[in-house]
């Protein structure tokens, strides 16, 4: 492991200096579950590290009338047992408890699983489909944007090289009617990477599919959000045959890699597996 | 129950709450004053040769002590062929090769200097299978070896195999192919090396051969073997891994040699995946018969092996293949063969079961295939044929106590066989031969014991019988208890030292309890015999009268005369012209050593085992569930039913991650997962929700209050048992290991069987 600085940042606003001083050479240290072993195994290194973890405007779950804000410190662990999460977003919570091991959950956060921008990040498709946006702080004040444009690709996030830190996360309450599903495959039952991930929300309206939203992790650089298979669900009764549109619409979307895990071709039967399993159950 | 104090009761291993609680002192945990730490530089190519080597820049990097290349290395090969470099000099055949190597005064500044050691190779073609290298035009690795054809093979023929499967009502045949697994010890390698007074060596090592290992240390390095001694730590798994000698611990002598200083070499978990022996891969083409009764008739095998770059014992192993393929169940007729080609890839070592999961893989397949032709079930079919005591096998095995039918119908009364079953559900059921009474594939198959009483009734156990996590110290521990009337708190089993341990050949063929066991014994009766002589005039009795039990020496006839044992002992030192209480024992079974005919008995006794699964088969993803598992297991005897119980649960883990989802992928030659993300061992939520382990107990003759060895069996079957379920739930056959989700898809696919 090559030598490197530490920064205990006592401010958003220290953090985020450093950050942009340090363009491209500095990474945030929160959980350091995907940081530190990165830099052990000489796959990144970086000179300084920006310890967050002492900020307290980045931790938390505030829950108001209509959308959930989760902060980037959030730990997997805190998710996946917070009451309000497991109430009123329980794929969150579900998804949560199924990630890594609880030693892991309790150290990785939130932000580190979406800055970590791996096309596998269990978090992005169900966080996609509920419509979440995340608060970005940079030198120049902040934003809010779709998480879906939040990952430019496998690494690289609308903050890489210094532009900001992820503050929180901010997910809309789902409306009345809404039902959400996330569907992961994993050779192992627990501590797994997805090879192939959907999560599809639909919320019908007098039977008909008012909204639909479809998302696609592991299959491209970056979490898909599938708008095709969207189009093809919008309007309809969400019969079989719609369903199996969106399907196709998903597995033309899909462009996945073939790697150590699974080849291309097993990761495009699955995502179509995974697209059926995941709508069948959001239609049924 | 059997009517014995300590033997058969369930207790914890001695070892247990020092491991759990962070007590244990581990090779890792080991810190001598001024001390180095060590590092080696490998190949950066599967093949190529090294035009030059600049270490002097490595040399630059503060804390460094010394760099060595081949050129500083003057020592022997090692490996069972003797074709293994320590240090690689004009030539890399792989990219574990070691090249180079560094001692710094930190891990940091000996990787540091690794990383600017310059070596210029020339790259030459390589070769990544067996097959392709004994083609004509590929690379030649070894001079030895022309086509890459390793002059040592295996050809055992009893019978007529040929001519009996020609006549046979029924055969079955197929190409079964097992992969790379490794053995995921939960303790990385490690090796520290420290030389004393007059040139004496202390090796510090987790091997599971010390003896062995002083005499090869001492071949390859020049230090005399009366000078080198082998100090174990506790060990963290070796699983057969460490019943070689590799080129890391050759490096830390060097190392320490070269600088003065003790040197200690640690493997990171990476360099444990790239860098440690594997199971032997094997493509193996078999074929068996049977008559209209479902009566075998006759086995054909013939198996190539990937040896990969060097020779280590993986050419070994279908020496303890061909025990299952000659001798599970009845067959008149056998024709075995097998070799090995050279490649550009990792070579193998011994692995649990050594050949055996791999033959059995297959042949276990072929039972069930010939039972389907039959037309009889297949645990009938198994009956039909299982092995009974008083039988010899083609090979000369002398069958005892045996329990293969018991095993067999618990196993499938237990799993449900025949009985209702879900869709995409199946069941399979698969035996196991193995050696149980110790295997001689040494000259030697002994273990020697001293054992001493101390004034205050404590009693040690010193041994060079190793401790690799099998739970050997603690049956050794309830042995002596048991012959002596001791509790088990007051036996230790001191097993760390060459210096104070007396000989034992290692521990491997799942020998440990059942020879050292023996071992115990004999030295116990020793201690008995001069206790009863002490004891008898202080409570004045025959000394035939006297029994050992609760701590004391007792008069049968007469219970009211007896005496505490450690008042003997006392008695016995604080007198003029005193003794002391030692016994001595020494275990070398009845067995005998194979002439290249691979003709004899070559254990004392043979353990059996049927393990049956329940499965069920997605055929949308080809993920398989492992429902239920039930193990019978010929055991003789269960010393501590709690530590067998671990060691069954332990192989249905490690049997089921080499059958499911155990993989180490390579890219010519090059490892892709080195890491426990991408090495999918199956964790708790992966373990059947129902698993079931009966002991069955033939109590035999020879073992240690008729136990037998069975620390390898559990893993014996469950590839095959395991693909026969699968066979049962979608009716395809997996030939190929491992049955990870996408290789059943894929099979399920060309079959028109994936929905």
């Amino acid at each position: 492991m090559e030598k490197f600085e530490y920064l205990k940042a006592q401010s958003l606003r220290e953090a985020v200096d450093a950050l942009a001083r340090n363009r491209g050479k500095a990474a945030v240290l929160a959980g350091g579950t995907d940081a530190i072993p990165a830099m052990r195994r000489g796959k990144s290194s970086w000179k300084l590290l920006v310890d967050v973890k002492g900020i307290p405007s980045l931790g938390g779950i505030k829950a108001g009338s209509r959308a959930v804000s989760i902060g980037s410190l959030t730990t997997l662990a805190e998710l996946a047992s917070n009451p309000v999460i497991i109430e009123k977003l329980p794929v969150l919570s579900a998804t949560a408890l199924n990630m890594a091991s609880p030693q892991v959950r309790n150290r990785g956060t939130v932000g580190g699983n979406l800055c970590n921008a791996a096309p596998s990040a269990d978090l992005a498709p169900p966080l996609i489909v509920l419509g979440a946006k995340v608060k970005i702080v940079a030198r120049g004040g902040e934003r809010t944007i779709p998480i879906e444009e939040f990952f430019e690709g496998p690494g690289i996030t609308a903050i890489s090289g210094g532009r900001g830190i992820l503050a929180s996360v901010i997910i809309p309450l789902p409306k009345p009617g809404t039902k959400i599903s996330f569907k992961t495959h994993t050779p192992r039952m627990a501590m797994d990477l997805s090879l192939v991930s959907v999560a599809a929300a639909v919320r019908r309206d007098k039977g008909r599919i008012a909204e639909a939203r479809v998302a696609l992790g592991a299959c491209a650089p970056v979490p898909l959000r599938c708008r095709d298979a969207e189009e093809a669900l919008a309007g309809t009764s969400g019969e079989a045959s719609d369903a199996e549109r969106a399907v196709e619409a998903l597995c033309a979307a899909a462009r996945p890699i073939g790697d150590v895990r699974a080849s291309a071709g097993y990761r495009r039967d699955m995502a179509k597996e995974m697209a059926r399993r995941a709508l069948a159950e959001v239609l049924s | 129950m059997s009517g014995f104090a300590c033997v058969g009761r369930k207790v914890h291993k001695i070892d247990a709450f020092d491991k759990v609680t962070g007590r244990a002192v581990y090779g890792h945990d080991l810190r001598i004053p001024g001390m180095l730490h060590g590092r080696i530089l490998r190949s950066a190519h599967a093949h190529a040769r090294i035009a030059e080597i600049d270490a002097r820049p490595a040399l630059g990097v503060p804390g460094v002590h010394a760099v060595i290349t081949a050129a500083d290395a003057k020592t022997g090969n090692i490996g069972f062929l003797q074709d293994h470099p320590v240090l690689k000099g004009d030539r890399v055949r792989s990219f574990r090769d070691e090249v180079a190597a560094v001692a710094a005064s930190s891990e940091e500044a000996a990787e540091e200097a690794c990383s600017r050691i310059i070596v210029k190779y020339e790259p030459l073609p390589a070769v990544f299978d067996p097959f392709e290298a004994m083609a004509p035009g590929a690379p030649q690795l070894h001079d030895s070896a022309p086509a890459n054809i390793i002059k040592f093979g295996y050809d055992f023929n009893e019978g007529d195999a040929d001519k009996a499967l020609e006549s046979s009502a029924f055969t079955a045949e197929g190409t079964f192919r097992t992969h790379y697994v490794t053995h995921c010890c939960m303790e990385t390698c490690f090796a520290l090396a420290v030389f004393g007074r007059g040139g004496s060596l202390t090796f510090h090592s987790s091997t599971q051969i010390p003896y062995l290992m002083q005499n090869t240390l001492s071949r390859v390095t020049g230090v005399p073997a009366w000078k080198i001694r082998i100090r174990q730590p506790v060990i963290g798994g070796a699983f057969g891994s460490k019943l070689d000698v590799y080129p890391y611990e050759i490096i830390a002598i060097l190392l320490a040699q070269r600088t003065g200083r003790p040197v200690k070499i640690t493997y990171t978990r990476e360099e444990e995946f790239r860098c440690t022996p594997t199971r032997q891969p094997m493509v193996i083409r078999m074929s068996a018969g049977c008559d209209r009764e479902g009566k075998l008739t006759a086995r054909k095998a013939e198996a190539v092996l990937d040896n990969g770059a060097y020779t280590s014992w993986g050419i070994t192993t279908p020496h303890i293949m061909l025990t299952g393929i000659s001798s599970l169940y009845k067959v008149p007729n056998v024709s075995f063969k097998a070799f090995s080609v050279y490649t550009n890839n990792a070579y193998a070592s011994a692995f649990r079961g050594y050949g055996n999961p791999q033959g059995t893989f297959a042949n276990e397949q072929l039972i069930d295939e010939l039972a389907l032709k039959a037309g009889i079930d297949p645990v009938e079919f198994r009956l039909r044929n299982a092995n009974t005591p008083g039988s010899v096998t083609p090979q000369r095995f002398r069958i005892t106590t045996c329990g293969l039918s018991e095993c067999i119908r618990k196993a499938a009364e237990r799993i449900g066989f025949g009985g209702p079953k879900a869709a995409n559900e199946g069941v399979g059921i698969a035996c196991m031969f193995h050696v149980g009474g110790g295997g001689r594939v040494y000259k030697s198959d002994g273990c020697g014991v001293i054992a001493k009483l101390d004034d205050f009734g404590r009693l040690s156990l010193m041994t060079g019988a190793t401790e690799i996590g099998t739970g050997s110290d603690t049956a050794m521990a309830m042995i002596g208890a048991e012959c002596l009337g001791l509790p088990l708190d007051a036996v230790s089993v001191i097993n760390d030292d060459t210096d104070v341990g007396p000989w034992d050949v290692g521990i491997h063929a799942s020998r440990m309890t059942f020879i050292g066991g023996n071992a115990v014994i004999m030295a116990c009766e020793d201690i008995k015999d001069q206790l009863r002589e002490h004891a008898a005039p202080m409570i004045g009795s025959d000394p035939k009268n006297l029994e050992f039990r609760d701590s004391k020496i007792i008069d049968c006839m007469n219970p009211d005369r007896n005496i505490e044992i450690s008042r003997v002992v006392r008695a016995v030192h604080f007198r003029e012209k005193g003794r002391m209480i030692v016994g001595k024992g020494f275990y070398d079974p009845p067995n005998e050593f194979q002439g290249k005919d691979f003709r004899g008995n070559v254990s004392s006794t043979y353990a059996f085992a049927a393990h049956a699964v329940r499965v069920r088969v997605d055929p949308s993803t080809g993920k398989i569930a492992v429902l239920k598992f039930v193990a019978a297991h010929d055991v003789g005897r269960a010393i501590n039913p709690l530590g067998l119980e671990g060691q069954v649960h332990g192989a249905i883990a490690q049997g089921l991650g080499f059958a499911l989802s155990e993989q180490l992928v390579y890219d010519k030659g090059r490892l892709l997962n080195d890491n426990f993300t991408d090495y999918k061992m199956l964790l708790a939520r992966d373990m059947p929700a129902e698993i079931e382990i009966h002991f069955i107990e033939t109590d035999d003759p020879e073992g240690p209050f008729g136990a037998k060895g069975v620390s390898e069996a559990g893993i014996i079957p469950i590839p095959a048992a395991v693909a026969n379920a699968v066979a049962d739930a979608v009716g395809i056959r997996i030939r190929t290991l491992p049955m990870t989700p996408e290789n059943v898809h894929s099979a399920l696919k060309a079959a028109g069987k994936a929905t």
